[in-house]
């Protein structure tokens, strides 16, 4: 297996997946599931095993959204996928098919050709009647739907269509899981931009309810170090680099790309492509080459870059300090000696506003919390990173 | 010649694959690690997007048409592959349109498999649909096997295929893992670069590098001799052939297209052969540049405009004045144009140094705003780089009226009268920006002086510097062994820097036999003579000849009008040789004649007044070696190796005069001076333990000691002199057992502490050795028995010291049974017997 950093692996070869795929399905048993990640972290990967081996039982369908901008675009896929689906088992999206040709669709050997509406379309209806089609015709099994970069989409939606389009559209899924949950549907969302950025922005917007409440926040983790390792390991082995130590190769690369597996394809390129032996010193130059080349290769400007985007311009200063604050320290922090840090910086802030704020850059993926309640650095990477790039 | 190879210089599918693998380099590496990748993806479910960046003419269609060359020969992708390879004119804007060039790509090759009939029904289905249709047909056909696209200008594809686009792209791909994309781009653009973009991380991303002046002259090579023009491949290759590429690579920033319209040139000789696919070239590339400046800003757009019109780099000054700017607007426009990729900058000094990055773009802008079309700058550059003024005017002659080959060397005739030799400041100027400071500043004056003399000369100290040392050599020797076709001169100055280069890498018999090239020439200048017979000298004394050693600083001492230092260092050394054979007198004679040169280096001074003192402490003329090296301590400017060395042999002698005193106040201070070199500075500390222990100071003495090892390195040497004085220190003086065991214990902690229980295991050999050899004094069996059993005790944990202990056990064994019973040595075995045997001095 060579290193394939941002390509497509194969199904068969994906290491340390297995006991999440496994609580995956355990869960799915309940309920369905919203994935979180951020991108490059492999839930693409993940979602797709899922898809390819599923467990008897299940019908899985994928599709990624990010193609598309309208709710009526949403709906249109997800008949179109539903359809082509069903019509592989000689069944077919009867329902959906009768409202549409009911509205003006005429079929043209066996592909519809749906209307050109000048009003309101109805997507929610086309939405419905599929997913109520692919429900009926699973009589054994119970439909999963992997819906891949939903946040991505319902972003595009709300640019063009506004606010309430998308909080129809969550409604609409969220009516279709409790409707068709007993009849065994279910989804997973995933999504690189966090779900509540969706969500807290449609709060300012007044929308009141809580539309992905039911479904399980499943927070995809990266490589426990024993798979990044063996990741590792694969990778040297399948690119012939030579190396005189691959256990201290390979542990070192599972350590500086902290099990990120998209990173640990990047640096054994970058050990092939330098023709350099596997070697620890090796190894470390060429991260560090990576981490302070003014061209970013590996894009972590970005946690900078969208601090703006997510927490809004007036909150930008307060987020730069209180990341600072956090990287200097070389042991987890309390809460309080934070407060009192970003105040003696003349910031103002108080404990509730500061409470508020590390949740959300937790959920983001900046810190994490540990068992005492302190917070550090999620990644050390992003941490080595934000200081070489803060200058701390 | 109608057998020649046709290299086509802007579509490289045109050519024969086989002529392209026959010119390839620089990227063997690249290619082979892309279809070994696209390999994987044919025959597994990984599926690996490669993309490959760079400007116009950098070789990445060549490297395309390779990668599709191999992979299409492979007979083992037969059933797993097919590739779709791209026209690179047409575009796409929506991604039907994409997936209609990808069907019709494969139909073009596998006409039976895709029939371009199939689309017909296609086209009248609505956008839509279409795709849907034309997607699932794609996917019909190709029944499971991988699909490589190969396609160029990624870039300009995206920017036709919008966000949105992209985005049902990425989803086809993700949708159907099928797709493995081979892309070129001439630069990284935000839609792969930017986290937030649709492919972000998709592609492994190679940016392709320019050919450096090695990997230009190996193109020009395989390009020589593809064309079988052998005569033009053995000249590439000389020393001559490399200045030409080098100061030529100047000219084309490392462009391989450039270089490939310069080879029907070069590998023809015809002039002709070369105006008409140049200005060919131009005329391509001139609209493509005119849009790139278009897209600029209008003050960017100045600047670059501004920048075509120069010669040479320009300071940021420079630029401010002419373009009525303040230099804090040019700084942050021209920080813009770097990131796109339109300048690029060197430092010299602190003053930062712009030029276009792309020299065609600067060709092509001055082709647009030439009014009357007169001969372009570059090729006439190229033909002053290319010919000596004399073969111009030769060239010129021969030429008939009127004829563009005839303007151009008239053109070059009349630039190098007015500018001067092109060749020699391009190579200069290439070494320039190629060297850090210290090359800069080490080698760019020689470097200014030889070019005017030979390039080739130039070339090869340009090798030196960088540490080319195998290169440089090769160039240096062609002169020097060529001698018929350089002046002495050059012969002598290429000699005398071969001599010294092999000297340093102590290739001795090479560097002796430059020397004796060298010798052999007229005219050899003093200066240069000096340098190289007392480096010479030193070899010979290095290597145990001593008697030529001694005649080479003879004769530098008779080149009287040879540099003082030089005559200085002679006399030095030759002294130093008379002295080591016993000839003190004749040693402080030349230490003495030393003194008399006039305008030498205080540091040489001092040698000599160091030496004296040497000579001076052998002869046991204490208070003379006092005064000798006080003088040498005295002179100001020193280098901090001779001030300490001079203060630390002082200090030794201080000891021996029973003055601890002053001898502390000598080691003292060699702990304070900086850059004092590590080994004496731990001397020193061992030294001024053993004054502590003389004095009965015995902690402030462990002190020292600890301070002196903690500085320790694997490249210091302590001297054994010092450790073995220590150890005699402690067995003359605490002669009350219990301290002197006490003592032992805790000087061996020290010394295993800091890793250093070697250099104590030494010391009690030696020390055992001492009390040998002083049969007079044979201490008492009692006392060597306390003596070994307190070392024993106190190192008996450190593995370091169980070989020396045993030694000195079965010595002082030895000793106590009275010296005479050898048998008492068999308690060791062969080895360390022979130590024990080597130290006591018992071979006889």
């Amino acid at each position: 297996m060579k290193a394939n950093p941002g390509g497509q692996i194969d199904l068969s070869e994906i290491i340390g997946r297995s006991e999440i795929i496994e609580q995956i399905w355990e869960t799915l048993a309940q309920q369905s599931i919203r994935l979180n990640a951020e991108r490059r972290i492999g839930k693409t990967t993940i979602i797709k095993k899922l898809c390819a081996e599923p467990k008897p039982g299940w019908v899985p369908i994928f599709q990624d959204l990010e193609q598309y901008h309208t709710a009526f675009d949403f709906a249109q896929a997800v008949y179109r996928e539903v359809d082509s689906f069903l019509s592989t088992r000689q069944q077919s999206a009867r329902r959906a098919k009768d409202f549409l040709k009911a509205i003006g669709g005429t079929e043209i050997k066996g592909i519809l050709k749906l209307p050109t509406f000048t009003e309101q379309i109805p997507w929610k209806t086309l939405l419905t009647k599929s997913i109520e089609d692919l429900v009926e015709a699973q009589q054994h099994e119970r439909p999963l739907l992997l819906w891949d970069e939903m946040p991505l989409m319902l972003q595009s939606i709300a640019t063009r269509e506004g606010q309430s389009t998308v909080m129809e559209v969550l409604d609409t899924l969220r009516a279709l899981r409790q409707e068709q949950g007993g009849q065994g549907l279910r989804m997973i969302l995933t999504g690189s931009i966090g779900f509540h950025h969706v969500v807290d922005s449609l709060k300012h917007h007044g929308y009141a309810n809580s539309p992905l409440n039911d479904l399980f926040a499943f927070e995809l983790p990266t490589l426990t170090p024993i798979f990044a390792r063996e990741l590792a390991t694969k990778l040297i082995v399948g690119e012939n680099i030579q190396t005189e130590d691959m256990e201290a190769g390979s542990i070192a690369i599972a350590e500086l790309s902290d099990g990120f597996p998209f990173y640990i394809h990047h640096i054994v390129k970058a050990v092939k492509l330098s023709g350099r032996e596997a070697k620890v010193d090796s190894i470390n130059e060429l991260v560090t080459k990576q981490l302070v080349d003014g061209n970013d290769p590996w894009e972590l400007a970005h946690y900078q870059d969208r601090i703006p985007t997510y927490y809004g311009n007036n909150t930008e200063s307060l987020v730069l300090s209180l990341l600072d604050s956090v990287a200097v320290r070389g042991k987890p922090t309390p809460v309080n000696e934070l407060l009192q840090e970003l105040k003696n910086m003349g910031l103002q802030i108080d404990r509730e506003q500061l409470l508020r704020l590390l949740r959300a850059v937790e959920q983001d993926h900046y810190l994490a919390r540990d068992a005492q309640g302190l917070y550090q650095f999620k990644f050390p990477l992003l941490k080595r990173w934000w200081m070489l790039s803060r200058g701390l | 010649m109608s057998d020649r190879a046709f290299l086509s210089v802007f579509t490289p599918s045109r050519t024969a694959p086989e002529d392209l693998e026959a010119i390839f380099v620089q990227r063997q590496a690249i290619l082979i690690d892309a279809v070994e990748r696209v390999r994987e993806s044919a025959t597994s479910g990984h599926k690996h997007h490669l993309l490959f960046i760079g400007p116009r003419g950098t070789g990445k269609s060549h490297l395309l048409t390779l990668l599709v060359h191999r992979v299409g020969q492979d007979q083992t992708l037969e059933n797993t592959l097919r590739i779709a390879w791209l026209n690179e004119d047409e575009t796409s804007t929506t991604l039907l349109e994409l997936l209609r060039r990808i069907f019709q790509a494969l139909s073009k090759r596998y006409s039976n498999e895709f029939r371009e009939a199939d689309l017909e029904p296609i086209y009248d289905l609505d956008a839509d649909t279409a795709e849907r249709m034309l997607a699932q047909l794609l996917l019909d056909k190709l029944a499971g096997k991988t699909l490589l696209v190969a396609l160029e200008n990624l870039d300009a594809l995206f920017e036709g295929l919008g966000k949105a686009g992209q985005q049902r792209l990425r989803a086809f791909i993700q949708e159907h893992p099928v797709l493995t994309i081979v892309a070129t781009a001439q630069r990284l653009v935000d839609d792969i670069t930017k986290r937030n973009s649709t492919f972000f991380g998709f592609f492994q991303t190679e940016l392709l590098s320019m050919l450096s002046v090695e990997e230009a002259a190996e193109l020009l090579g395989k390009i020589a001799a593809l064309y079988r023009q052998d005569k033009a491949a053995t000249f590439l290759r000389s020393s001559t052939g490399r200045s030409r590429v080098r100061a030529l690579h100047h000219l084309s920033g490392g462009n391989h297209r450039i270089y490939l319209v310069l080879s029907q040139f070069i590998t023809g000789d015809n002039i002709d052969s070369l105006v008409e696919p140049f200005a060919k070239m131009v005329d391509e590339m001139t609209p493509y540049y005119q849009e790139r400046i278009r897209w600029l800003p209008p003050q960017q757009r100045k600047i670059i405009e501004f920048l075509c019109s120069r010669e040479r780099p320009t300071p940021v000054k420079d630029m401010a004045r002419r373009l009525f700017a303040s230099q804090q607007t040019i700084s942050s426009q021209l920080k813009d144009l770097r990131e796109k990729g339109y300048v690029q900058s060197a430092q010299r000094g602190r003053e930062s140094l712009y030029e276009i990055a792309e020299p065609l773009m600067r060709i092509c802008v001055e082709v647009k705003e030439n009014q009357s079309p007169g001969p372009m700058r570059l090729l006439v550059d190229f033909l002053r780089v290319w010919y000596d003024g004399e073969q111009l005017t030769n060239r010129l002659q021969n030429t008939s009226d009127g004829s563009a080959a005839r303007n151009y060397l008239q053109a070059a005739i009349d630039k190098n009268s007015v500018l001067g030799n092109l060749r020699a400041q391009l190579l200069v100027e290439d070494f320039r920006n190629e060297f850090d400071d210290f090359q800069r500043e080490t080698w760019l004056p020689l470097i200014e002086s030889t070019v005017k003399l030979s390039e080739e000369l130039a070339v090869a100290c340009g090798e030196l510097a960088k540490g080319n040392y195998k290169l440089g050599l090769i160039y240096l020797a062609d002169i020097y062994k060529d001698g018929k076709n350089y002046p002495a001169q050059v012969i002598v100055t290429a000699s005398a820097l071969a001599a010294t280069t092999y000297f340093d890498l102590d290739q001795f018999e090479s560097g002796i036999q430059a020397v004796n090239t060298m010798c052999t020439q007229a005219d050899v200048s003093s200066d240069m003579l000096a340098i190289v017979l007392n480096r010479r000298g030193r070899t010979y004394d290095m290597i145990g000849q001593t008697d030529k050693a001694i005649k080479d600083y003879s004769n530098v001492i008779r080149l009287t009008d040879a540099p003082s230092d030089q005559r200085a260092k002679a006399f030095l050394q030759r002294g130093i040789i008379a002295g080591r054979l016993g000839h003190v007198n004749d040693a402080l004679a030349d230490f003495n004649l030393v003194l008399k040169l006039k305008d030498i280096a205080p540091d040489l001074i001092a040698k000599a007044h160091y030496n004296k003192g040497v000579v001076s402490g052998v002869l046991e003329d204490y208070p003379s070696a006092v005064i000798y090296y006080s003088e040498a301590t005295a002179l100001p400017g020193l280098e901090p190796e001779t001030l300490s060395n001079a203060l630390y042999n002082r200090g030794l002698i201080y000891i021996r005069m029973d003055d601890q005193k002053h001898a502390e106040q000598d080691f003292t201070k060699i702990i304070s001076l900086p850059n004092a070199p590590n080994d004496v500075v731990v001397d020193a500390y061992l030294a001024l333990t053993l004054i502590n222990a003389i004095k009965g100071y015995w902690q402030m003495g462990l002190r020292m000691l600890a301070d002196g090892l903690s500085k320790l390195t694997p490249e210091t040497k302590p001297e054994e002199a010092i450790s073995t004085a220590i150890v005699t220190s402690i067995f003359m003086i605490s002669l009350a057992p219990s301290i002197r065991k006490q003592q032992i214990t805790e000087l061996t902690e020290v010394y295993i502490q800091h890793n250093a229980a070697t250099f104590l295991g030494d010391a009690l050999i030696k020390h055992l050795a001492s009390i040998h050899r002083n049969q007079d004094e044979t201490p008492s069996p009692e006392n060597l028995e306390q003596w070994i059993s307190a070392w024993e005790t106190a190192g008996q944990s450190c593995d370091g010291l169980r070989l020396p202990l045993r030694i000195l056990r079965t010595g002082i064994d030895f000793l106590k049974a009275g010296s005479q019973d050898t048998s008492v040595l068999l308690d060791l075995n062969q080895e360390e017997r022979q130590i024990l045997v080597q130290a006591l001095g018992l071979q006889n």
